[in-house]
């Protein structure tokens, strides 16, 4: 197992230095529109190590966006810190919620547990908007944007997102590879036979919840530098709903579907300039479509197309959707 | 002061009550947590107020449509469209299609009847009748009694109507059942259609207390946490949940501050859940291996 982490570290720089050749020869328009899909990947990413690969039913992963979005406006504009300090923060911040749910949920499964998360986010939303000072409340408040002289903006804010969801990324492969990993699926497949084998059920779960809240919080940090102007409506449960879509359609336990999850569906809505309305439409349509027809995404089906699953160390959820 | 509160929080409660039995009906037959309970009442408050608003028809008239049409989407959306496929895939299968399903419906409402908040009127006045200390306009007498009915009429229906029994029957032991010749796939079928016409019944008595818009079926954290409060699984426990997360919300709202009231309802869940998580009528929780 060890050897595929060693393989893929030269992708990830190979990664690095084709974004850092290829950006300044891009539009801006092109340039959001990636940095949107590398913001999303690492959100998609965060959800799927709870979802995918821990099985846990989580349903208010959208507040964990709206908190480091809101932790690092809150800290660039009301601290004065710079960015390159509040987006580390922010993520630390929205971990800091992610181990209190952790902890609150660790008795529940099921759906007590989506209910609590769900519950979790409307009040987050909530607290967000009612907290005036602070967030500007419902009015939201502006983000600013990191500059850097010799480098115009979207180019720079493209380089930070490439640099961070890499990162991100490789990250997340080391870890799913290490013990942590395993232990997160074999909690999935079962719980009560993980914990016979040695397992502390407690620990995974909460430190799931952490994780993913840590990928969560920084792509909200980032997300919040892109739009540079965030409301607390921005953060609702279409949100949630997006990732949820994310991970369905690219393929749940599989830290590539989420990339590709993440990509096709902010492809698909900027290059059709959806409105709110045929977002929620098709996103709803892709969710009952893929659940039903294709339920280990796009991934899971190039991975049995090609027979990899075992060679690849990945291990499918397909038990999450036992057919 | 306290006795309107109590008095908004039963009628609010009833309609948490109906959309709780709906809810938990659908869930004793199928064993479907059904995410997009909200979106079945938001729904049913589009369909009343095109009938009666729109169209003009007379109140009864769009009513007993509206709840035809209900039963009509329980039937084929609900039911043969995403839930029958789905019968044999895991919970979360199908918790995250009813959520997809639920998106679409907002979405396609959204899409009919526009964005915006639309004022729905009652059949009913709104002036306050005082009986004693009480205050309580006709309107909410109309929910409550109308909620107490549908409530009798169920028992009636679970303990002397046939399909009620294959229900009852069904939701103890699915296999046994069916081996007995109940009809399983028509009783999940009766579940769905019954279920959704709650739910529609609930978003047509909460369409006046509230505006109507396309995000109204939030409210169905509520029905929610009454089912846990009231205890997951039990109907009469779905009613007593209904009731009294509409009393103590109304209760925190009027005391405390009204804009928070969805804090005081997730802080009442987590505390059930950490007090007693099978809430006040439910059976025990066990998994087997």
């Amino acid at each position: 197992m060890t050897t595929t982490t060693g393989r893929r570290l030269p992708a990830a720089l190979l990664a690095l230095v084709l974004a850092g050749a290829v950006g300044p020869f891009l539009d801006n328009y092109l340039l959001y529109v990636l940095s949107l899909i590398g913001v999303y990947a690492i959100f998609a990413l965060g959800y799927n190590l709870l979802m995918g690969y821990a099985g846990q039913f989580d349903f208010g992963q959208g507040a964990f966006l709206g908190i480091g979005a809101y932790a690092s406006a809150v800290l660039q504009v009301k601290a004065g810190l710079p960015f390159a300090i509040a987006l580390p923060l922010s993520g630390c911040i929205a971990v800091l919620f992610g181990l209190a749910i952790g902890v609150i949920v660790l008795r529940l499964s099921g759906f007590y547990l989506a209910l609590v998360t769900l519950g979790f986010h409307q009040t987050v939303v909530l607290g967000i908007a009612l907290w005036g000072p602070l967030t500007g409340g419902f009015q939201g408040m502006t983000v600013p944007r990191p500059t850097m002289p010799g480098i115009k903006d979207n180019l720079l804010m493209f380089y930070i997102v490439a640099v961070v969801a890499i990162v991100l990324l490789q990250a997340a492969l080391n870890i799913l590879r290490s013990r942590i990993g395993t232990a997160f699926v074999a909690i999935r497949e079962s719980d009560i036979a993980a914990q016979a084998m040695g397992i502390n059920l407690t620990q995974h779960r909460v430190l799931a919840y952490g994780m993913s809240a840590f990928y969560g919080g920084i792509a909200g940090g980032l997300l919040a530098m892109l739009l540079s102007y965030i409301t607390p409506e921005g953060f609702g449960l279409v949100e949630t709903l997006k990732v949820l879509t994310m991970i369905t359609v690219g393929g749940m336990g599989s830290v590539a579907g989420s990339v590709i999850g993440a990509a096709v569906m902010t492809l698909s809505t900027e290059m059709f300039r959806l409105p709110k309305v045929s977002v929620e439409i098709t996103n709803g349509v892709l969710l009952v479509l893929f659940i039903m027809l294709m339920p280990t995404g796009i991934y899971g089906l190039y991975a049995k197309l090609r027979g990899r699953f075992a060679r690849s160390g990945v291990i499918p959820a397909t038990s999450v959707f036992p057919r | 002061m306290l006795s309107s509160v109590l008095v908004n929080g039963v009628v609010v409660g009833c309609i948490y009550a109906l959309v709780a039995v709906g809810f938990t009906m659908i869930y004793n037959a199928t064993e479907t947590v059904n995410f997009a309970v909200g979106e079945s009442l938001m729904v049913g408050a589009y369909l009343l107020l095109t009938f009666d608003k729109f169209l003009g028809w007379s109140y009864p008239l769009a009513l007993l449509t509206t709840l035809a049409m209900a039963g009509l989407i329980g039937f084929v959306v609900f039911d043969r469209l995403v839930s029958r496929p789905l019968m044999t895939a895991s919970m979360l299968s199908r918790v995250i299609a009813l959520m997809g399903l639920a998106s679409v419906m907002k979405g396609t409402v959204r899409l009919i009847w526009g964005a915006d908040a639309i004022h729905m009127s009652s059949p009913f006045s709104t002036k306050p009748i005082v009986v004693g200390p009480v205050e309580i306009s006709q309107q909410e007498i109309a929910i409550v009694v109308v909620t107490i009915s549908v409530i009798a009429l169920l028992y009636l229906f679970f303990q002397h109507t046939r399909i009620g029994m294959a229900m009852r029957a069904t939701s103890q032991n699915r296999r046994a059942a069916s081996l007995m010749g109940i009809s399983v796939t028509g009783v999940f079928a009766a579940a769905w259609i019954i279920g959704t016409m709650l739910s529609a019944l609930g978003g047509v008595f909460l369409g006046p207390l509230l505006l109507v818009d396309p995000d109204m079926g939030s409210i169905a954290f509520k029905s929610f946490t009454a089912v846990v409060l009231g205890g997951f699984g039990s109907l009469p426990g779905a009613v007593v949940g209904g009731i009294l997360l509409g009393v103590v919300e109304n209760l925190a709202g009027g005391y405390i501050r009204s804009d928070l009231q969805i804090a005081v309802t997730f802080i009442l869940l987590i505390a059930v859940l950490a007090i007693k998580p099978t809430g006040l009528l439910g059976k025990p929780l066990a998994k087997r291996v």
